[in-house]
């Protein structure tokens, strides 16, 4: 049963680790400059390995969801900074994944996008409304999983193998020129934020809360996250693969969402287009009620009201409104008619700058003796945690000059 | 006098250079686009008639999008960028794959010019 339990909890991480702006940014990365930046993919991966595996430790010794130790640890002023900067990346985030959904669906059937974003606002809203807290992440996490075709598309396209295992080493390619090397820094910053989105872990740690995780539930909290996240970032590397082989060279640099499914169609045909759009889609679809869940939960643990989807809607009222403005205010922005890819670009700049003052509490409070006693970071996540957090403030403080000067990628 | 001419000569260095700049974004965008509806157009016989429509729809809605944005932004290239941009209903993968490899062209030229500035 164990067994069986981690194995679904894993599949589910795999399945829910790619959404929109990952395959924007790493399609485009990809594309531009072949394999060179893989190496950021798995060093984020490690970092939200560790990060996540932080997150899930905390609720289960602790039972502290990362709002409520955020205004604890930072103070109201700077706790309401970070809240309301969270819940605007992730609400725009939100934005940008049904704004994908709806997209999608438009172009296998020719109906407008507006009506399948609001379709697909309904859908996912009864989602929550009526599904327990773990068929929520199971099921879209399970059906993301369709979006191994690309893994399979890579092996099956044969790539230049040792160029892709070079990836892997940290490099800036020579041959770039001054402008080339600001766009791949961009790029890099941009791959870091995509990974390691904070909202993952609101999400992840309130589910730990959610489910009542304890001292028995470290183990799969740490396989969860250390396998499912590695094997997750492994789609993300097949789909930087897929479009430094076969976009790259043709000087596409994905500025449509459909394109990147083009990718598995190119060794599979019409299967590979299918089963590579519907694993987009459940990928979206469970990141876009993540991310308006995530938001729900960050309101209610700051402001210390009752919060949950083990509790039936009407017994936390004000969680339930809350995740429900979210769905409405992202719908409202998608029926604006601001492209998908534009309001990802956004979520991943604007979801930087949140990353250090949302990762700080988590860091001093999986430190703390006093609240996690023999469970608390030792030498090992003491490292990494302050070294990622070190790479992380970098990164917030590059972003911005690195959006003006290179415009979004685009030159 | 001198510094006045220093002044005034500064800020349309400034413009002259961010011109550049933005048909160099342009010329990007519009090479990527025309390279994207050229696959769409070669992947039709490989996917569903709707989608290739759709895919191809939403490349020259945005071609045509980058075409006006590169005439009002009045660089040195914005009217050849508009003109690649400006792609007729009937354009096979051929001639898209050309206008692409034409956007190419002015990019790298662009590309260049920047770089010894």
């Amino acid at each position: 049963m164990k067994a069986a339990e981690l194995t679904l909890g894993i599949l589910t991480a795999v399945g829910g680790f790619v959404d929109v702006s990952e395959l924007v940014f790493v399609s485009q990365a990809g594309s531009q400059f072949g394999y060179s930046l893989i190496w950021v993919i798995a060093i984020s991966t490690v970092g939200i390995i560790v990060f996540g595996e932080m997150s899930g430790r905390v609720a289960a010794i602790a039972k502290q969801p990362i709002f409520s130790l955020m205004r604890h640890r930072l103070g109201l002023r700077w706790g309401l900074v970070t809240l309301a900067a969270s819940l605007l990346s992730n609400t725009i985030t939100c934005a940008a994944e049904i704004g994908g959904v709806a997209l999608l669906l438009h172009l296998f059937t020719g109906l407008p996008t507006a009506a399948f974003a609001v379709v697909v606002t309904l859908i996912f809203f009864a989602s929550i409304w009526m599904l327990p807290f773990k068929w929520i992440e199971r099921s879209y996490g399970l059906l993301g999983l369709f979006m191994l075709v690309f893994g399979a598309a890579l092996i099956s396209i044969d790539p230049p193998w040792h160029a892709i295992a070079a990836g892997f080493v940290p490099q800036v390619p020579p041959a770039l020129s001054l402008n080339e090397r600001i766009v791949y820094a961009y790029f890099a910053v941009a791959i870091v934020s995509a990974i390691m989105f904070p909202y993952e872990t609101y999400f992840y740690s309130s589910g730990g809360i959610e489910e009542e995780w304890g001292e028995k539930d470290l183990s799969t909290n740490r396989v969860t996250a250390i396998v499912g996240m590695s094997l997750g970032s492994l789609l993300a590397i097949s789909i930087l693969c897929i479009a430094a082989q076969l976009f790259g060279p043709r000087g596409i640099s994905p500025e449509l969402l459909g394109t990147v499914a083009l990718g598995p169609a190119t060794p599979y045909g019409m299967a590979g287009l299918l089963l590579a759009s519907l694993g987009m889609l459940f990928a979206l679809s469970g990141a876009a009620i993540e991310t308006c869940l995530a938001n729900a939960y960050s309101v209610s643990q700051f402001f210390g009201w009752k919060w949950g989807r083990h509790r039936p809607p009407g017994e936390a009222p004000r969680f339930t409104l809350c995740w429900i403005a979210v769905f409405l205010i992202a719908l409202l922005i998608v029926l604006t008619g601001v492209e998908p890819l534009t309001l990802a670009e956004y979520a991943v700049v604007s979801s930087i700058l949140v990353l250090p003052l949302s990762y700080l509490p988590l860091l001093l409070l999986a430190g703390d003796r006093k609240y996690m006693r023999r469970h608390a970071n030792g030498p090992v996540a003491k490292i990494l945690g302050w070294g990622y957090y070190a790479l992380i403030v970098v990164a917030a403080v590059a972003a911005l000059p690195l959006y003006f000067l290179t415009g979004g990628g685009t030159s | 006098m001198r510094t006045l001419a220093f002044a005034l000569v500064l800020p349309l260095a400034a413009c002259a250079g961010s011109a550049q700049k933005q048909d160099l974004a342009n010329a990007g965008k519009a090479r990527s686009l025309l390279a994207e509806a050229s696959l769409i157009a070669e992947m039709a016989p490989r996917t569903s008639a709707t989608y290739t429509a759709q895919m191809r729809s939403a490349a020259l809605e945005e071609l045509a999008a980058l075409a006006a944005t590169s005439r009002r932004a009045g660089g040195p290239d914005g009217q050849a960028i508009a003109a690649l941009a400006t792609v007729p209903a009937s354009a096979d993968a051929a001639s898209l794959r050309g206008r692409a490899a034409h956007a190419r062209a002015i990019e790298q030229r662009l590309e260049a010019g920047l770089e010894g500035s």
